[in-house]
């Protein structure tokens, strides 16, 4: 038994010293080396139709990392979200976020294999608190573009040796159209990487063209939403298969940024062109088209101060105009529900100390379409088509 | 449509090519014809057998600049945008002199010494 002890101590010590040998150099000699990392946010949300306030952690993420050697890393990412998971209680998630190897092909490209977040929308990557303006999540990034989205596949990264284009393309696991749902899109008819089928797989793509102060990025995605096996999914008169009853998205964006001014641009859409059949399949009203898009424009207020202290530090105000119309296109069996149209205006500070921790403070107006009376959950509670949300945040990110 | 690809025609014209230079370490030393800075401040060195590039960017006649591309956050490898470098990774963004200017990296890009040679620029690898 002390011999066993032993041997797991012995290995315990050699893989510690093995995980912090660090080389500098830029040779391939020995490189092996552990990174941890990780980001949380937590925030106050007053509304006021409801006159009510919720305080949340919204999430905390462990990024670790491990480079092998100069070709082969694994890189990682578990989320806690809402603070807290206890059984039987709602909300909270413990999640690996990302868990997947890469591997270095050569100077400009990269293989990835396992649990990551493909390249579509600017938030699905770059999702960090301390990377985005606002408290929340722009609503378009969450309900059209599901970020954080992440499927088990494989998928190749790059960039041209001479120009500045970034490339990448996926091969993923599908969606499970069984679980789509009416007011957020595909949204939970992700797999993230537990027991996803297989049988149905998607396709990513983007494209990013970054010459200077601007950067532009094409994206799409289309894959299959129904895994089941043949004869199952012919019973309720879906096609099953690689890339049957497809879902498909196509994104554009463009980032300007200059001498503290940053603007960005973000158009998307989402087309399930068997809505009909998903909805008559597992009795859901889903929608077969989605649009959104945002407009956003942010300004550095420290950036023209020559005083010493502020030159690390950023406050940064800003304002940002959401589209979405998240039933653009209902199947004809199917009534449109105009409270899915919605337009969002925010406008707030951001106030970095550092580059790693955020304050933040935003008001959102919203408004919407009016509802119909056969939707209603509850008649006799009267809709309210514009409401006001005032946002208080705290984020890092290392 | 037409304005739209006239403004593309003249991004790609103004960055038609990254300064690529393709070279070697010998004796913990990478030599690069000065001639190289003649029309462009900057050149990316892809060096063989390493796993990042070095930038090397000329500030004056006489001074210059070199660059490890190694994010100091997770020590992914750093793409060049034309402004600075951005860490696919995580989306640290650095100035075109190592600067972080977007976390979560921390710290600025590791700096190699650099010399100037008669008609070579001389880059220490530590």
């Amino acid at each position: 038994m002390s011999r066993l002890i032993f041997i797991i101590n012995f290995l315990f010590l050699f893989s510690n010293v093995n995980a912090q040998t660090v080389n500098d150099s830029l040779l391939n000699k020995v490189i092996a080396r552990t990174t941890i990392g990780g980001y949380g946010d937590v925030s106050y949300q007053r509304d006021f139709n409801n006159q009510t306030a919720t305080l949340n952690l919204n999430r905390f993420v462990l990024f670790v990392g491990h480079q092998f050697n100069s070709k082969i890393s694994v890189f990682t990412e578990l989320e806690v979200e809402d603070a807290k998971v206890e059984g039987g209680d709602n909300g909270g998630e413990v999640a690996l976020e990302q868990a997947y190897l890469q591997f270095q092909l050569n100077k400009t490209n990269h293989l990835v294999a396992g649990l990551f977040l493909p390249r579509i929308g600017i938030l699905n990557e770059d999702h960090l608190p301390t990377s985005f303006n606002g408290v929340e999540r722009n609503r378009i990034e969450t309900l059209i573009i599901p970020s954080t989205w992440r499927e088990i596949g494989v998928g190749l990264y790059g960039n041209l040796l001479r120009l500045p284009f970034n490339y990448s393309i996926a091969l993923t696991n599908g969606l499970n159209a069984a679980s789509f749902e009416h007011d957020n899109g595909i949204r939970s008819g992700r797999y993230e990487g537990r027991n996803a089928s297989a049988n149905n797989l998607a396709l990513t793509a983007a494209l990013q063209f970054n010459p200077g102060n601007i950067r532009f990025q094409v994206s799409g995605y289309y894959g299959g939403s129904v895994g089941l096996a043949k004869k199952d999914a012919d019973k309720i008169n879906l096609n099953s298969g690689t890339f049957g009853t497809p879902v498909v998205i196509g994104e554009a964006h463009v980032i300007y940024d200059y001498k503290g001014f940053n603007a960005r641009l973000l158009g998307t859409a989402l087309s399930i062109s068997d809505a009909e059949k998903i909805n008559a399949a597992y009795g859901h009203d889903i929608t077969g088209q989605a649009v959104g898009g945002y407009a956003e424009v942010g300004y550095n207020l420290f950036e023209s101060l020559k005083r010493k202290n502020l030159q690390h530090q950023k406050l940064i105000l800003f304002a940002r105009y959401e589209y979405l119309d998240l039933n653009a296109g209902v199947p004809d069996n199917n009534v449109k529900d105009k409270t899915l149209n919605q337009q969002h205006i925010v406008a707030g500070l951001n106030y970095l100390p550092i580059n790693n921790v955020t304050l933040k403070a935003d008001i959102r107006f919203v408004s919407t379409g009016d509802t119909e009376q056969l939707l209603m959950a509850d008649p006799e509670n009267e809709y309210q088509n514009n409401n006001t949300f005032l946002n208080l945040g705290i984020g890092f990110s290392f | 449509m037409f304005v739209g690809s006239g403004v593309l025609v003249s991004l790609l014209s103004a960055c038609a090519s990254l300064p690529v230079y393709k070279t070697s370490i010998i004796e913990n030393k990478i030599k690069i014809p000065l001639a190289l800075f003649t029309d462009n401040n900057l050149q990316i060195l892809k060096v063989q057998n390493s796993l990042y590039d070095i930038a090397v960017r000329k500030e004056s006649e006489t001074k210059f600049m070199a660059l490890q591309l190694r994010c100091t956050h997770a020590d992914n490898a750093l793409t060049a945008t034309g402004k600075g470098f951005i860490c696919n990774l995580h989306g640290s963004t650095f100035s075109s002199d190592g600067n972080v200017t977007k976390g979560p990296a921390e710290f600025a890009l590791k700096k190699y010494r650099v010399e100037l040679n008669a008609n070579e620029v001389l880059v220490f690898i530590d």
